[in-house]
């Protein structure tokens, strides 16, 4: 069940005030965040990729409730973790950051569950898909 | 979806904010806006738990940038161009340059606490402006550009959204 991967306007914004700060190299990205990205357009929640959890997850908000059909990609050797929304086949890639707290975090969740309200409005701006 | 009583904390939360010295008019807006966002209701739980100042700051930007997203909102769905991730570090050079350059004319005028008094915009969401490469909103700068008197030449930027 592959899906296709749209980058949304605050997924676009967020790479890049990362890359703005060096937060990640253009190897790390090109090497690692992109191509672990890619697995999205051939997901299968069974994938052993999908099943560990230090690299898939679910996304929660600050009082460790799942926020629905939210998903966290996370690298711990770089800086940036990012957060998705998969929903009706296609994955929107909402934000990136890199956790320094986790206040920080929580705060990032707040906004991911706004940005999927108003993606599952069919409100917002998109930046088109990953080819 | 916010429960009533979500609702009604928001208000109370957003109350303590105002006290706390933020624009009243930023206050009221993020307290309607959490009537209709449990995403914006966490933000302001948040602002309140904040472990340090500089968490609190970092919550008011994220609050304001939530406003001005619902503000941005289109009708549908809106596809802007697709932007190849080996742009993005020029792209972020050039909105830092024109930042850094608008940022000296916001300090020839009294500086950002200033700024902020005069066009109402929270003092952390201005920092948070200037010092990140995120494409700056018209929006945004026209409040600039009115609270400082400055004409649409001088807010011209190639990246902005």
């Amino acid at each position: 069940m592959g899906l296709t991967v749209v980058i949304t306007e605050w997924g676009l914004q967020s790479y890049l005030a990362l890359r703005a700060s060096n937060t990640f190299t253009r190897d790390d990205y090109k090497d690692i965040i992109r191509p672990d990205v890619e697995k999205l357009k051939t997901y299968d929640p069974l994938d052993a990729v999908f099943q560990n959890s230090r690299f898939w997850g679910p996304a929660e908000d600050y009082a460790g409730k799942r926020i629905a059909d939210g998903h966290k990609m996370k690298w711990h050797n770089i800086g940036p973790r990012t957060v998705q929304l998969v929903l009706n086949g296609e994955a929107y890639l909402c934000q990136a950051y890199s956790k320094t707290s986790k206040h920080l975090e929580d705060r990032e969740a707040a906004k991911f569950k706004t940005y999927i309200q108003w993606i599952r409005n069919g409100n917002y701006h998109r930046r088109g898909v990953i080819p | 979806m916010t429960t009533d009583a979500q609702k009604l904390e928001a208000f109370s939360i957003a109350t303590e904010m105002a006290r706390d010295g933020v624009p009243e008019s930023f206050a009221v807006a993020v307290a309607q806006l959490a009537q209709r966002s449990e995403g914006a209701y966490d933000l302001l739980v948040l602002w309140k738990a904040a472990p340090t100042s500089a968490d609190r700051d970092e919550t008011i930007s994220d609050l304001q940038e939530l406003l001005d997203d619902e503000h941005d909102q289109p009708s549908g769905v809106e596809t802007k161009p697709y932007l190849r991730f080996d742009h993005l570090d020029d792209i972020a050079k050039s909105v830092m340059q024109f930042k850094a350059k608008l940022r000296r004319k916001v300090d020839a005028a009294g500086g950002i606490s200033e700024l902020a008094r005069k066009s109402g915009i929270p003092q952390p969401s201005l920092s948070r402006f200037f010092n990140t490469a995120s494409m700056p909103r018209t929006k945004t700068l026209y409040r600039i550009a009115e609270a400082l008197g400055l004409d649409e030449s001088e807010i011209v930027t190639e990246w902005r959204r």
